[in-house]
């Protein structure tokens, strides 16, 4: 049974269209990735999904319902200000269970579990301005966690990290979530990225923004990128973002004097 | 393997304390830069005097002034006009604090309300954009009609001094909350009041302490105006008093009262921000308190 179900679905803001006539359907238990350039409305899609924005057209359905507003089993993670900075640690954690209606012990006790859980006890009382920025990330997901979500949706989750804590954070998220069995939905523009999670990649056109490839990545993990499979799709993958990407930063006319690098680039992130 | 956990448990609290006593040195460090200035100040003027550079009878040094305040408490006037400088300090700490509290809570109230409700803040927002610019001292001849020359007045003028400037910072302030804050509650399940109080809130908190601390200089300046020009009574319409009956030492002792009680608010301010925004003080953040 699909989990997410996007019919035919627009959003616009203003005279600005942000997705135009998305269809597209995240099976239930899967890590979907979408890639793209900026501005291309990934974001949008995922607040959608979270029911944080309403769609001007089409119909957004998680588990067969219509999303209306945000739902208990879906939580949505961002690159920035994901934490409370006035919150500790354990408070953080618990806020989403004190809004399901826990008493104060209870949630705190609950948040101290999952802080256990993903070895981060030692810092319950410490505030975010007290972590390093992979930490803030692991905080992020206990506290998302912890509310046991069906559906997690992750914005640049790992964006702001550097190169080498990116790729614990990965590891660290595909055990989350081989243990959760949740549904993942993450944005990113790193197509290593993409590689090394997706079950699914959907690649997004800018302007106006709609899936424009799917490619669905049937290797195990952990991955070697440099294995020839997923060559294959990075090379398909990696021209055809860097068309969208010089698409959505230059104008149709300079394109003439835009050189265009659509050889296989080396994939670097 | 059993040493680097023993390790562990014994860091955080060293490093715990190390931050205590980083903090505690930084506060004896300001008390200690705050006396030292005073001193210097104190010493330069008293130095101005006596070598003859500065003239004792326009500017009479802390020598004269403070013994001058101790023996006549500071009494100007004859019978029934007679004000002293206790009751002059008093009523001005009284107005002044009554208009900050009222103008402050006033536009807290009002900004929380525009911020909230957008259609409110069609209307509300260019209304106290054009009361805002109007200079507090522009304010007293319609104060003193509507109030008379007493404390009513004084707290009027304070009060329009800073409650449209306070609900400008608060709209803006609310507005600055970072979305993410916001969609990142809703979608733990947070909405309505509480989502305001507990996100909201704390997130505009810090630029809501800094737009409270420059209000209460506008309110300072308010406050002494009023009293100058026209609400005669208070420190401030002191000074005027005294520049009026040619007593310098009233006239300075009054100039150095009102920066020191300015500079006194604005340390309760900032002790009472640093215990509201706890979290401020904590991590890798620029302390605030040198601002």
């Amino acid at each position: 049974m699909p989990d997410i179900h996007l019919v035919d679905v627009c959003r616009d803001f203003g005279s600005h269209r942000a997705l135009d006539h998305v269809d597209l359907t995240i099976e239930s238990g899967s890590l979907t990735v979408l890639v793209g350039p900026t501005g291309c409305g990934k974001t949008t899609l995922l607040e959608l999904i979270a029911g944080l924005q309403t769609p001007t057209r089409g119909t957004v359905a998680v588990d067969g319902e219509d999303v209306v507003g945000p739902r208990r089993d879906t939580v949505l993670i961002f690159q920035h200000h994901n934490l409370f900075d006035w919150l500790t640690v354990r408070d953080n954690v618990a806020f989403g269970l004190r809004h399901r209606g826990l008493s104060r012990q209870e949630a705190g006790r609950r948040a101290v579990e999952q802080l256990e859980r993903v070895g981060l006890t030692q810092f319950a009382d410490r505030v975010p301005a007290e972590l390093s920025g992979g930490m803030r990330q692991r905080v992020g997901l206990a506290r998302a966690l912890v509310l046991s979500p069906r559906l997690l949706l992750m914005d640049e989750p790992f964006g702001s990290l550097d190169h080498q804590t990116r790729r614990i954070m990965q590891r660290y998220l595909l055990s989350t979530w081989r243990q959760s069995k949740a549904t993942i939905v993450l944005v990113t523009h790193d197509l290593d990225e993409a590689l090394r999670l997706a079950d699914r990649i959907v690649l997004f056109s800018a302007g106006p923004g709609r899936p424009v490839e799917v490619v669905d990545v049937d290797a195990p993990r952990p991955r070697d990128l440099e294995d020839g499979r997923i060559r294959q799709i990075r090379d398909r993958l990696s021209s055809h973002l860097e068309l969208e990407v010089t698409l959505s930063e230059f104008a149709v006319e300079e394109l003439s004097a835009v050189p265009l690098a659509l050889e296989v680039s080396d994939g670097s992130a | 393997m059993g040493l680097s956990a023993n390790l562990r448990i014994w860091r955080t609290p060293v490093v715990a304390a190390s931050a205590a006593t980083a903090r505690r040195r930084r506060g004896w460090r300001s008390i200690g830069g705050l006396v030292a200035a005073w001193l210097l100040l104190g010493g330069v003027w008293e130095l101005g005097a006596r070598i003859g550079f500065l003239n004792p009878a326009i500017l009479p040094p802390p020598s004269q002034f403070l013994p001058y305040l101790l023996e006549t408490s500071g009494s100007v006037g004859l019978g029934i006009n007679k004000v002293s400088y206790a009751s002059s300090l008093l009523e001005t700490i009284l107005r002044v604090s009554a208009g900050f509290g009222l103008g402050v809570g006033s536009g807290l109230v009002a900004g929380m309300l525009l911020a909230a409700l957008p259609w409110a803040r069609v209307v509300g927002v260019p209304v106290a954009q054009i009361l805002a610019p109007i200079a507090p001292i522009a304010w007293i001849p319609l104060a003193i009609v509507l109030f008379g020359t007493g404390d009513g007045a004084a707290v009027f003028v304070v009060f329009m001094g800073i409650a449209a400037s306070m609900t400008l910072a608060t709209v803006a302030a609310v507005g600055g909350v970072p979305a993410e804050y916001i969609k990142s509650a809703r979608s733990l399940g947070s909405r309505g009041w509480r989502l305001w109080l507990r996100v909201i809130l704390p997130a505009s908190a810090p630029s809501i302490a800094t737009a409270m601390r420059l209000s209460f200089f506008a309110a300072w300046m308010s406050v002494l105006a009023g009293e100058m020009a026209g609400i005669n009574s208070g420190l401030g319409s002191l000074v005027i008093l005294g520049q009026q009956e040619f007593q310098m030492k009233l006239v300075m002792a009054g100039l150095v009262t009102i920066g020191f009680l300015g500079f006194a608010f604005d340390r309760v301010l900032l002790v009472v921000r640093q215990r509201l925004l706890w979290w401020e003080a904590r991590g890798n953040r620029v302390d605030p308190a040198g601002a």
